[in-house]
């Protein structure tokens, strides 16, 4: 028994530490209507500016409440105003994008300004870390433990008391509910929600700054591995109740304070399953609790009287124009493929086949999200399981590579099926919660078993070699147009589904769940269809894409490259499958490019925090912010083209945008 | 032999009885309007139906054959149509195409086959028989507009001519003419009064009782979720308890 006590009471402290981060999610999505996954990285920019702050010799009260108080909250004025404000309330998916977006672009925007670096550990704001303030039963309680638990009680209490007694708290649930009768009412709607979330911007702050003392360093991992636990504990509050949500923080601290007490020590699976309990739990709570699968189904009366963001119509261009992009776009792009086919210098060559690979993890996404408007984050998973699999066959049975590839991607659709099982029953929030619930049991227990994700070291998925042909040679250039013809062809078929009756069936339910199958589209065919399909796609690219880099690992396919895949392929044009192929080869150029600058400029995080901005953009431009610009500049040239020519103008094909 | 059977349908919410015992049927090319104040479990009953609410007891018969196992997607599928009560439009897509992905659901199951062989998109056929639907409903010239810039009443149109463009055997019209002015409500009744006389059979919950007795033959009446009267439009306007439910006792 006391041997128990002595692994249940470590729970505790460490259950308070995702508490404060479970009661954030709660407040914000009772307080804005939006799930936050960047609460975490809003935490760690407050924690960074409280340590550098420390470090050029502010006190710490002083730099503890500047950081908690001042910029938290301004922090998150700046987000409702430039970010949610502008998103309308029943847009669920482009609040999902828009959070994604943050979470990508915060710890990108601290890198770009603070440099590479990570920041030390900031001295402890209310108590030392280092000395023993009491014992429980024989165990020590530090002092960032203790301030933890005091701050979680703190906190409960008086926010409980604030949303559910106080006027402030009926119109901040009222705002969220619909904003438009609450404005009706006499009350600035705008005011708020910027207030909302300027209190869960300094709530956030407050966990930031407190948990920071408890690491090495300042990192954005650490926080990021708290928000995951402590989505958890929000769903078992129904993002309902912060004292619930507390409650359930350090039950699952005390459960996994028990497991790694009792589990034998060292296992890959002790480990694995250590941290995937609260994934398990959410993944659970997802299929029984109906509450949570009615997640972010805005129910605002009032919707209907927002008009829709004006639907985006194909450009008119005039005749000269539109001849003269038919001729000059296939030139460009045979004139590209040709040069990378002969001169361009072979490190290119092979960033571009990278791309390409990447295009078709890509257009999973524009099937998924694009199509069926739902928001996926494990489709980096599926990329790993084609991956892995072409690897293990390839090696460890002898399959020659491209079969292995193609045996990766079926492999892929079965886990693709597998993901629209619990999904079958989700949309919206819900079902983006539970892919992600999937892409980090993968990456804390499948990916690291040796015979799926192979040895630490990674697993080897060679080049391969079609009758005589060999694409194994120094250059990348037979792999490139290899693995050309497979994007063009995989693109040629997702365009005819997308086109086609799955396309408009997809569409039909995107937009009205209830009218799709009172039309005759059966939900769950739909959902199971889009999901083993896109799987599958992705799972090719995966393959592909490791047979060109020859070995992979578990670190290429973690749930983190299926957040940021989201985000770059938004912004690019999650409509079309063109789209698709230029995020995917235009994010590797960028990237690659950017490594030519000095590293101090940091230039992944450059990149990364260039796409995030275009999530921010999905509601107003479901199209994606790179098409945006596009039609744009269509337009200005159509314009001084007619100038020159005359106004005969003819629609755009409706071809040419699909 | 009846077209449509409802047979003793209950539908308890937790502790709420919002259909009770319902029972009633329409015949071929029958039109029969399911009246009542609101609140009375109209919409219920037309859920269930529409097989996207599972009754508590009782069971619906489709052409002589229980439906009750079928989900919604399969009774459409079968013939039976529905407009909504609260409009379920696809705001981002044009008229015309609302008319086509109806056409496309009745294709059949193998869409993702068809779609890779490069048949999955509308043919000519499909193309115009949506045309002639549209000018029908007299909206032929908003074909190509996207529906989220449509008026109330025309994108009531749209969602009739939707059910209507896979020639159902059954219609269900749920408040068809609210939103619409008097001209559009009065061309609104002539149509279902037409598609009637073709055969089709048709169940109208709508609060204009001057179009129930313009377009049924029959109504159903119902009050806190039960059936109160049921027969000959004229008989069961007349009749006292309806009058008392649903008009405030007057007489």
């Amino acid at each position: 028994m006391s041997e128990a006590l002595s692994y249940a009471l470590p729970g505790i402290p460490f259950g308070c530490t995702f508490a404060l981060v479970a009661i954030g999610l709660v407040l914000s999505y009772q307080s804005t209507g939006v799930f936050n996954f960047a609460f975490g990285a809003q935490a760690y920019v407050s924690a960074v500016a409280y340590a550098v702050m420390v470090r050029h010799g502010l006190g710490r009260g002083v730099a503890g409440v500047l950081a908690i108080l001042v910029l938290s909250p301004l922090l998150g004025l700046a987000i409702d105003r430039l970010v949610f404000s502008r998103i309308p309330t029943g847009n669920d998916a482009a609040k999902t994008i828009a959070a994604l977006g943050l979470m990508v672009g915060l710890p990108a925007a601290v890198t770009i300004l603070l440099g590479p670096v990570q920041e030390a550990s900031p001295p402890s704001l209310l108590f030392d870390v280092n000395t023993v303030v009491l014992r429980v039963a024989g165990t020590p309680v530090d002092g960032v433990q203790l301030a933890t638990v005091v701050v979680t009680l703190l906190v409960v209490v008086v926010l409980t008391v604030t949303m559910r007694t106080t006027l402030l708290g009926l119109e901040m649930r009222a705002a969220v509910e619909s904003p438009r009768l609450l404005r009706l009412q006499g009350v600035s709607s705008r005011r708020v929600t910027s207030l909302a979330w300027m209190v869960s911007s300094a709530l956030a702050g407050l966990a930031g700054v407190l948990l920071a003392p408890r690491y090495a360093t300042v990192s954005i991992d650490n926080y990021t591995v708290l928000l995951v636990a402590a989505i958890a504990a929000a769903a078992i509050a129904s993002l309902d109740s912060l004292g619930v949500a507390a409650l359930a923080s350090i039950g699952i601290g005390v459960v996994m304070g028990l497991t790694t007490g009792y589990a034998p020590a060292g296992s890959v699976w002790s480990t694995g399953l250590l941290s995937a309990i609260p994934f398990f739990l959410l993944l659970v709570l997802l299929a029984v609790n109906p509450k949570l699968r009615r997640l972010g189904q805005s129910s605002d009366p009032m919707a209907g009287i927002d008009t829709p963001p004006v639907p985006t119509l194909a450009p008119e261009r005039s005749i000269v124009l539109d001849r003269s992009l038919r001729v000059l776009g296939p030139l460009v792009l045979v004139a590209g493929i040709v040069s990378v086919v002969t001169w361009v210098p072979s490190s290119w060559v092979f960033v571009v086949t990278a791309g390409l690979g990447l295009s078709l993890v890509f257009l999973s996404i524009t099937m998924i999200t694009g199509a069926a408007g739902q928001v996926s984050l494990c489709q980096a998973t599926f990329a790993g399981v084609g991956a892995f699999t072409a690897g293990q066959l390839a090696t460890n049975f002898g399959v020659p590579v491209v079969l292995a590839a193609i045996a990766g991607a079926v492999v892929a659709a079965g886990a693709g099926l597998v993901a629209a099982l619990p999904a079958l029953r989700l949309r919206g929030l819900a079902l983006s919660l539970s892919t992600l619930t999937l892409a980090l049991l993968a990456d804390a227990i499948a990916f690291p078993t040796a015979w799926i994700g192979g040895p630490p070291s990674g697993i080897t998925v060679p080049r391969p070699t079609l009758g005589p042909i060999s694409f194994a040679t120094d250059s990348t250039r037979p792999f490139f147009i290899l693995v050309l013809g497979i994007v063009v062809v995989a693109g040629f078929f997702v365009r005819r589904l997308l086109r086609g009756t799955t396309g408009r069936g997809l569409d039909a339910w995107r937009q009205s769940p209830v009218a799709s199958a009172g039309l005759g589209y059966s939900p769950n065919r739909t959902k199971v269809v889009v999901f083993a399909l896109s799987a599958a796609v992705a799972g090719l690219g995966g393959g592909l894409w490791g047979s060109l880099l020859q070995v992979v690992s578990p670190a290429d396919f973690t749930y983190a490259d299926s957040l940021l895949f989201v985000v770059i392929v938004v912004t690019v044009g999650v409509r079309s499958v063109a789209g698709a192929v230029e995020a995917g080869v235009g994010f590797a150029l960028l990237t690659h490019l950017a490594g030519y600058l000095p590293n101090r400029f940091s230039p992944a995080s450059m990149v990364a925090l260039l796409f995030s901005l275009g999530a921010f953009a999905y509601a107003a431009h479901p199209e994606g912010v790179v098409e945006q610009l596009r039609r744009k500049a269509t337009r200005i040239a159509d314009t001084v083209l007619a100038r020159a020519v005359g106004p005969t103008r003819v629609p755009e094909s409706p071809e040419a945008l699909a | 032999m009846n077209r449509l059977e409802v047979l003793a349908v209950t539908k308890r919410f937790g502790g709420l009885v919002a259909a009770r015992d319902v029972s009633f049927s329409v015949g071929p090319g029958e039109c029969v309007g399911l009246i009542g104040p609101n609140g009375a479990g109209k919409t219920t009953v037309f859920g269930v139906i529409a097989g996207e609410i599972e009754p508590s007891a009782g069971s619906v018969h489709l052409e002589g054959r229980p439906i009750d196992r079928l989900a919604a997607h399969r009774r459409a599928r079968l013939g039976v149509a529905r407009t909504y009560q609260r409009l379920e439009v696809f705001p981002d897509m044009t008229v015309l195409d609302h008319l086509l992905v109806a056409q496309l659901a009745h294709r059949g199951s193998t869409g993702v086959v068809r779609d890779l062989i490069g048949h999955g998109r509308p043919t000519a056929t499909e193309v115009g028989r949506a045309d002639e639907v549209l000018a029908r409903l007299g909206i032929e010239d908003q074909r190509d507009r996207v529906v989220a810039t449509l008026s109330l009443g025309t994108c009531r149109l749209v969602e009739m001519a939707r059910a209507l463009v896979t020639s159902p055997t059954l219609l269900l019209a749920d408040e068809p003419s609210s939103g619409l002015d008097a001209g559009e409500s009065d061309a609104m009744g002539a149509l279902l009064a037409r598609l009637r006389d073709e055969g089709l059979s048709i169940v109208l919950v709508e609060h204009d009782l001057e179009l129930v007795a313009r377009t049924c033959d029959r109504a159903v009446v119902m009050d806190l979720g039960q059936v109160i009267a049921d027969g000959p439009v004229a008989t069961v306007l007349a009749d006292d308890a309806v009058h008392a439910a649903y008009l405030g006792g007057r007489r």
